[in-house]
């Protein structure tokens, strides 16, 4: 639900593709956002090794801001938020931590408060106590539920409080251009340049999303402009899976530049270098 | 950022709204006189569940935005568990000029308010953002007579096909058909049917369609203008709260404003045309040759002041605050005034 609105605003701001088009490549976007992308990122570091079940995170082992962020995405898909509301909430934690010290405050707390502040924003409005609810569980997986006494009262007035302790470090600027809209378009734009006829070509755009997403949890985000981070996501996808198509010459032209004319090689390079680093934030757990 | 709301130094206070409390302030800095709008957090509800939507909702549309007929936010500071917004500062309202019996209102006066009100509101729909609550009210106006619009407590983005919207907004003497009828997917168009309202209400000095309850407001609208059948407005039977109306025909537009040029009526024609989509947009109406023809509107300078501010130059505090209140008209207090235009070649 989430992934469909966002892909719909832009669609209707792009008038270059049919409306055959759309509707298909809106139909696949949905699918690869909804049944195989979300239940990967929770658990991206187990993954690799125990593939069939993947463990759930201890958030309270490991406090760094990557887990922070990977919380703030779990909490949001259990809250069934769109993406772009999480996405919000994963920028407004990076833009207070350039301001406070690590140590300062309680990274979950914060975690939990940044989507509170971006589903109001985002104009999704959830329930304060489903929040505290959710968080709480994601926290203490084998907890009792918490009852309605003290300690939720407490929770209550914390997150209320951080909102408003966040919101003025942001200095009340909740706006961030996300690369989704650009991501889109120009998906949409390459796809039938580069795969007129294959069928296979899902897998390079769902992995370019896997990308774009997992960079939420780099503070890098907010150092490059959205077309930048998109065509990097594009690129770095295709880079790692090929394309089954003549049509890319770097050296007569590189396919971007006919979307993008500020992004030059070294640039480039730089936001995908920037991707990848993402991953090595990820802590290594024993 | 503690030091912002010493930065400002309270002058006067201006008013109170239903969330928040308006000052006249100097900024210390600039010199600058401006408007800080403290949000309350009065309330047992607003306290639990932290910052204010509505505020947080103007905060972030109107950081966007930058229109010579739009209201600059020009800073917002927080301050223990207060959020404080800080505008221009403008003199007074729309409302307060129309009620003002003492100003007589020229075809230039009205058409400047009318291409101020349009410009703002074109730029809005252009960066796809509906106001949702455009009321004379909310039509701020300066000494130097310029327009800007205000409170954007309703606004949101619009444009996404699939995403509805209440349809429990703009005040009821301003509110579309359709929102009446119940539409959840609406767009610009009720903006528009508002300033129709407006402009309705600049020629008449009350408001055109005083409806006392939803139900009355669509009897008023289709008593006026015709009550709506699937012909004149396809689709209408299928909005949720629809609700039959005896049939009843269109009152010609020029026997309600007799004083109005042909033009004029064709504006306002096409604002209240109950088919949505049939209304102009913007730039349409803009583009409608009442807006060309003469006379011109006015420069902004020889828009009328109300006559509170003109006598405001000592200390007459009752003068402000003194807006009307909704109860005045239907007690029946004001009678409607009719244009008195000096000689037009």
């Amino acid at each position: 639900m989430g992934k469909k609105t966002q892909k719909m605003k832009s669609i209707t701001k792009s008038k270059t593709k049919s409306h055959k088009q759309k509707v298909k490549a809106h139909k696949k976007n949905k699918n690869i956002s909804k049944t195989k992308h979300r239940p990967k990122l929770r658990s991206e570091s187990q993954d690799k090794f125990q593939k069939p079940k993947a463990p759930l995170n201890e958030y309270l082992a490991i406090r760094s801001n990557y887990n922070a962020i990977q919380f703030i995405f779990e909490c949001g898909i259990k809250l069934g938020l769109k993406h772009i509301t999480i996405c919000s909430a994963a920028v407004y934690f990076h833009r207070f931590y350039k301001h406070v010290d690590e140590n300062s405050y309680d990274k979950y707390s914060i975690a939990s408060a940044t989507l509170y502040l971006a589903s109001k924003v985002q104009d999704e409005t959830i329930r304060l106590r489903d929040l505290i609810n959710v968080s709480y569980h994601t926290l203490h997986r084998d907890a009792a539920p918490l009852r309605l006494a003290e300690d939720y009262w407490n929770f209550r007035d914390s997150i209320v409080n951080t909102e408003m302790l966040i919101i003025r470090y942001l200095q009340f600027d909740t706006t961030f251009n996300h690369p989704h809209s650009y991501f889109l378009h120009y998906v949409q734009t390459i796809r039938p340049v580069f795969y007129s006829k294959h069928g296979k070509d899902v897998i390079v755009f769902k992995k370019a999303y896997d990308f774009l997403h997992d960079f939420y949890h780099s503070s890098a985000i907010l150092q490059y402009k959205p077309q930048h981070i998109a065509i990097a996501c594009l690129e770095l996808a295709i880079k790692v899976y090929g394309i089954p198509s003549q049509i890319i010459d770097y050296e007569k032209q590189p396919w971007y530049q006919a979307l993008v004319e500020d992004l030059d090689k070294v640039t480039l390079w730089n936001v995908m270098t920037a991707i990848m680093d993402t991953y090595d934030l990820e802590p290594t757990t024993n | 950022m503690e030091n912002k709301s010493k930065k400002y130094e309270i002058i006067e206070f201006l008013g109170e709204g239903q969330f928040a409390t308006v000052y006249k302030a100097k900024d210390s800095i600039s010199g600058n006189i401006v408007a800080v709008k403290k949000i309350k957090v009065g309330t047992v509800e607003d306290a639990k569940d932290g910052v204010n939507r509505t505020a947080l909702r103007e905060i972030k549309l109107l950081i966007e935005l930058d229109h010579e007929n739009i209201i600059a936010l020009i800073d917002v500071f927080g301050h223990l568990s207060n959020i404080s917004l800080v505008y221009d500062f403008m003199d007074t309202d729309l409302e307060v000029i129309i009620k003002d019996s003492s100003i007589v209102f020229t075809q230039s006066h009205i058409k400047a308010y009318a291409i101020m009100t349009l410009k703002g509101l074109e730029y809005l729909h252009m960066n796809w953002i509906l106001h949702r609550d455009l009321k004379p009210n909310n039509l701020l106006v300066n000494k130097k007579g310029v327009l800007k619009i205000a409170d954007f407590g309703l606004a949101k983005r619009f444009g996404t096909p699939d995403r509805l919207h209440t349809h429990r907004v703009v005040t009821r003497f301003y509110r579309a058909p359709e929102l009446l009828f119940g539409a959840r997917a609406y767009g610009p168009a009720i903006d528009i049917w508002a300033v129709g309202c407006i402009i309705a209400e600049l020629l008449l000095r009350v408001p055109f369609l005083p409806g006392e309850s939803d139900l009355d407001q669509l009897t008023k609208i289709f008593t006026t203008l015709g009550s709506p059948n699937e012909e004149t407005w396809p689709g209408v039977t299928k909005l949720s709260d629809y609700v039959v109306f005896k049939k009843f025909p269109a009152i010609p537009l020029r026997e309600i404003f007799t004083a109005a040029p042909n033009e004029l009526l064709d504006v306002i024609g096409g604002m209240l045309n109950v088919n949505p989509l049939k209304r102009p947009t913007c730039s349409e109406a803009l583009q409608m040759s009442y807006f060309s023809i003469r006379p011109p509107p006015s420069l902004g300078s020889q828009l009328p002041i109300p006559s509170c501010l003109k006598e405001k130059s000592s200390d007459d505090q009752d003068a402000k605050g003194q807006k009307r209140k909704f109860t005045d008209y239907l007690e029946g207090g004001t009678q409607p005034k009719r244009l008195v235009f000096d000689s037009l070649a």
